[in-house]
């Protein structure tokens, strides 16, 4: 090791209790041989990548990969971005105090833009997804037409916490996928400090093809960190990630690989199958998420791909030809959406993902508290993946034809932001219609002319295209009785605001906490049932 | 064997390229076309066209200007889509701003039509002959060099019809979604455009319970009528804005349901009531604007086309039934005395909106088409004597279209009103007062800035008009004693109007000029400036 790891487990639960801080301009360590910059390490020792990791204010994370920290959301926000917030606060400031009315008319003024510019492009999507299928297409009889023999080994990585109760349906839902069972490397990748989980694994019967991998224990806790691990240990020439409660279609691994042997081009360096839900029907919160997820997937995802844009990876089903996944150093731990963090380096090296024709079917969470866990930690690592990649904007300008710099900020940004100011704009709405007398004076010169006109288009216009893509989305999908629950979909991105303002919250002061989805809750009602 | 090689080479060259050729042939004929009347002084014979073009110009110009200028008399696309080039006084003066939809139009329901009949397995020979057959209509070739809106009207419908058969012969959801687009244009366009709207979403409903299920049927209707019914919702929306009324163009001042009030009670109403003779009146528009033979032609081709086992597909005969909305929609409105169609001999002694037959005209071109196409043996010859006919029909009777407005009810000479204002207010800048809904086309043929009139759309300077209209009008326009004019209306008692003496007498307005003595007490020219 180049640094001693002293005092590492104080300095874990430290942190644990604490969090990390983030507007730490004044914040010091004191002690003697405290490294306030990240640095990485790496533990000649062990082989591969396993033990390395960053240190950071005199801990040593040990997060398994050899990404570098400059890549890594370690540090949540660099001194450069901190200058640039800062500037911006100044200039509101300075505007607001020499005249708070125009200071204001030029903020909506930026926003009513934004809203525009990403109505304009959401629309560009939605059409590009129409005009050509990009999605591979994998045929039944290219299927049939492989054989046993020529197949590589395919390595599955399965992190678990503290959820063992789905252990047995992930085993069922593996042990019949179409692959020969002596190439498969099943890793269930449990926590050291999870006995629970690795008990019940043991007590299981579980097929020989599967093993049980434990990490040891250590900050981040996070699903990255063990899926750096298992990355270490792999076997197979092509990898997936699935969550326990995944149900991925019977031939899926067979389709990504015909995927990469398909495509034949080294630059498309993930395939990415796409995610539905089997408990969709069961309350209208899985209802509405299976909506969001048919747009995501179905309209969303095919439209950037055909304009190869950056894609935001989902957290299961997207598979590697291993050799690439540790060219690219794996996954980042710190952050909390490391799914959309990778697709997004993907692109910035050159990279592409493909989308292919196979569903893997998920747990739609089910409850308001356990939903506004999982999305208030996806917006997040949205925010921090954000915060990452525009440390160096210009490393997205290798190819001046391809404007990804662009297409990140209305992907992972604006979506973002418009969390954020949504709620504002339909207050301002509401109370301009709901009380026009008194509100009209203070709204109506906020808006001048051309400004109005393009804030009452987004406001009519994209309110009702964003509410008829999830229609379209799950028309796609041929789930046509969810059509008529769109209409509530105002509610849900009402929850979406208000996970947003969590996520920020934790940005600030818990920015690795990894907020944990409960999983099997429609296992209980099954057996209730 | 040179002359064959040439040949073989045209042969392939048109095939590859017949939709560039047809595009190409139509759009020479329309641009000819609009020059040929716009140099002969026809292009804009129609009050209503005139009047079309002062709404579009009143958004970009005058006392008021912005959307709102768009009212409520008639739906909004026309004008809407006038918005970019109406400010340039060439293209308000020629109508070329309002005739460019038209043209446009034209070309594209020429290419749909030639397309349909490709969907309903029509050889080249059937579709050019159908093409032509709507393309050479002198009533279509005079409708597409003017602002008015049928031409609009036709081709979002047909294309609406044109997607409606893609999506019943290949169940694509695009299909659906662009068919549910263009009837939405259609609806913003015409009221035909709600009836097709109801007639298509009733047609598809009813035809999906039968084929599918309760789930797909819902699931596709709600996708289908939420696009395609947008535009009406935003009409009335729009009401509710603006006049705080959904249901104002309607029930307002300036409806099309007051004018009908009007007729009813001057007893020309003959078709309400009455089953037959809505029919009848709606034939007989048909006849005079498609061609007695045509007509016949294609009721023996629909008969064929609908009955013929050559059409094997029963969907494709169902989705093409949607061409027949026309049909029912104006003999619906004439019998419940929403509409007036005046033909002489028939329903009375003048001709007035005896264009609307025109909307059968695509249905007619299409099964004309068809039948040329089926009827192997007799194919010269049913040619042969379409063209006798058309060559004969067009020298020896003028289009019924441009027929009516120049002896029709709309005979008002607006232009002399115009010269008149324009004699008495070139020179100066004050300031006219004047009923845009009564003498739009006046305001047109003055040649004036649209920033010279106080009309109704005017706002505060038309309220304070109407209160002391001696402090901002120096002229104004009306026709006195006739209570239809809403100035007159309002005017008549007021006794401000002393001061004012009459200038100019036409037929159907006065112009009234402030007195010389009371000239001090204007206000107008700092108005305007």
């Amino acid at each position: 090791m180049e640094i001693e790891q002293n005092n590492l487990q104080e300095e874990v639960s430290s942190i644990k209790n604490n969090g990390l801080k983030f507007f730490d301009f004044f914040y010091r360590k004191k002690e003697p041989g405290f490294m306030k910059k990240p640095i990485n390490f790496y533990d000649e020792s062990a082989e591969g990548s396993i033990g390395n990791g960053i240190h950071h204010e005199g801990v040593n994370f040990v997060t398994h990969s050899d990404l570098h920290h400059k890549h890594s959301a370690i540090q949540t926000i660099h001194t450069h971005q901190k200058v640039v917030v800062l500037l911006l606060i100044i200039i509101f400031v300075v505007g607001s105090l020499i005249n708070f009315g125009k200071t204001l008319v030029v903020l909506v003024a930026a926003l009513s833009i934004l809203y525009f510019i990403d109505l304009l492009f959401n629309l560009f999507l939605i059409v590009k997804s129409f005009q050509k299928s990009e999605e591979v297409q994998i045929a039944k009889n290219d299927i049939k037409k492989l054989q046993d023999e020529d197949l590589p080994v395919y390595t599955i990585f399965c992190p678990l916490y503290e959820e063992w109760q789905v252990i047995p349906q992930f085993t069922k839902a593996i042990s019949e996928l179409d692959w020969p069972k002596e190439k498969l490397d099943v890793q269930l990748l449990l926590e050291e400090n999870d006995p629970k989980t690795i008990e019940e694994a043991n007590k299981m019967n579980l097929p020989s093809y599967f093993s049980i991998i434990v990490v040891p224990n250590g900050h981040p806790k996070t699903k990255p960190k063990a899926c750096n691990y298992g990355l270490g240990h792999a076997k197979g020439e092509y990898a997936v990630i699935f969550d326990a409660e995944d149900v991925p279609d019977k031939d899926q691994l067979k389709k990504a690989y015909l995927t990469f042997q398909k495509l034949k081009n080294e630059k498309i360096i993930c395939a990415q199958a796409k995610l539905n839900f089997y408990n969709a029907r069961q309350n209208v919160l899985t209802r509405l998420f299976s909506a969001e997820y048919a747009l995501w997937f179905d309209l969303v995802l095919t439209g950037l791909q055909s304009i190869k844009a950056p894609i935001p990876l989902g957290g299961t089903s997207n598979h590697f030809r291993t050799k690439d996944l540790k060219m690219l150093n794996g996954w980042d731990p710190f952050n909390v959406t490391e799914d959309c963090d990778l697709g997004i380096r993907i692109a910035k090296m050159g990279y592409h993902t493909a989308i292919f024709n196979s569903n893997t079917m998920e747990e739609a969470t089910s409850r308001v508290g356990n939903w506004m866990r999982q999305r208030s930690r996806w917006i997040k690592g949205y925010m921090q993946t954000y915060l990452v990649h525009m440390r160096r904007p210009n490393e997205f300008m290798t190819d001046l034809k391809n404007p990804n710099i662009i297409t990140f900020q209305l992907i992972v940004g604006g979506k973002v932001l418009s969390l954020f100011i949504n709620p504002l704009m339909w207050v301002l709405t509401i109370a301009y219609f709901s009380f026009r007398s008194v509100m009209g004076p203070i709204i109506e010169p906020l808006f001048p002319g051309p400004i109005l006109y393009i804030a009452v288009f987004s406001l009519v216009f994209g309110n009702f295209l964003y509410v008829y893509y999830y229609m379209i989305g799950c028309a796609k999908r041929g789930q046509w009785d969810l059509v008529k629950y769109v209409f509530l979909v105002p509610f849900y991105w009402l929850l979406m605001s208000v996970a947003s303002w969590k996520a920020l919250h934790q940005l600030i002061f818990k920015p690795h906490y990894w907020e944990k989805t409960v999983h099997g809750f429609h296992l209980n009602m099954k057996q209730n049932n | 064997m040179l002359h064959k090689k040439i040949f073989e080479k045209l042969n392939i060259f048109f095939k590859k390229n017949i939709l560039v050729v047809l595009i190409f042939v139509l759009s020479l004929i329309s641009i000819s076309e609009f020059v040929y009347y716009y140099q002969n002084g026809l292009g804009l014979a129609y009050n209503d066209a005139r009047s079309h073009l002062d709404i579009g110009r009143r958004v970009v110009e005058g006392l008021n200007t912005g959307v709102a200028q768009i009212g409520s008399v008639w739906l909004p696309l026309d004008h809407l889509l006038m918005v970019p080039t109406i400010w340039n006084d060439f293209m308000w003066h020629s109508g070329l701003a309002g005739a460019i939809q038209s043209m446009i139009s034209y070309v594209l329901t020429g290419v749909i039509i030639f397309l349909f009949l490709k969907e309903i397995k029509v050889g080249v020979v059937g579709r050019l002959v159908g093409v032509a057959l709507f393309a050479l209509n002198p009533n279509i070739l005079y409708l597409q060099s003017t602002p008015m809106t049928e031409l609009l009207l036709i081709a979002t419908m047909m294309a609406g019809c044109y997607f409606f058969l893609l999506w019943y012969k290949k169940e694509k959801i695009v299909f659906l979604l662009l068919s549910a687009f263009f009837i939405m244009l259609s609806t913003m366009v015409r009221y035909d455009g709600w009836f097709l709207l109801f007639f298509a979403a009733m047609w598809l409903f009813f035809s999906l319970l039968k084929k599918k299920n309760w789930r797909e049927a819902e699931g596709k209707i709600l996708l289908f009528c939420i696009l395609g019914g947008f535009g009406i919702f935003l009409w009335l929306l729009w009401n509710q804005l603006i006049f705080h009324d959904p249901f104002y163009f309607i029930f307002g001042q300036y409806s099309a349901y007051a004018q009908q009030k009007q007729m009813e009670l001057s007893g020309i109403l003959y078709a309400k009531n009455n089953w037959i003779m809505a029919f009848k009146v709606y034939i007989y528009a048909v006849a005079q604007n498609v061609g007695i033979f045509n007509l016949f032609l294609a009721i023996f081709g629909a008969i064929f086309f609908f009955f013929s086992k050559k059409i094997a597909l029963i969907d494709i005969k169902y989705a093409s039934l949607l061409l027949l909305a026309p049909l029912l929609f104006n003999v619906l409105a004439l019998y419940l005395g929403h509409t007036i169609i005046i033909i002489p001999g028939v329903s009375g002694d003048t001709v007035f909106n005896i264009r609307y037959g025109i909307m059968m005209m695509p249905m007619v071109a299409i099964f004309v088409g068809f039948i040329v196409e089926y009827l192997e043996y007799f194919k010269l010859a049913i040619v042969a004597a379409l063209l006798i006919f058309n060559v004969w029909s067009v020298t020896r009777v003028d289009a019924v279209t441009l027929f009516e407005p120049q002896i029709g009810l709309r005979q008002e000479d607006s232009a002399e009103i115009g010269q008149g204002m324009q004699k008495h207010a070139q020179d100066n800048q004050d300031l006219i007062l004047i009923s845009s809904y009564a003498h739009d086309s006046s305001i047109f043929s003055s040649m004036l800035p649209m920033k010279r009139f106080i009309h109704e759309g005017s706002g505060k300077y038309y309220d304070a008009a109407l209160q002391e209209p001696d402090h901002l009008a120096r002229w104004i326009v009306m026709k006195t004693d006739y209570e239809a004019d809403p100035l007159w209306h309002l005017l008549k008692d007021n006794p401000v109007l002393e001061k004012y003496e009459i200038v100019e007498h036409y037929n159907f307005a006065d112009i009234y000029e402030i007195k010389d003595e009371y000239k001090k007490g204007l206000i107008s020219s700092s108005v305007i400036k």
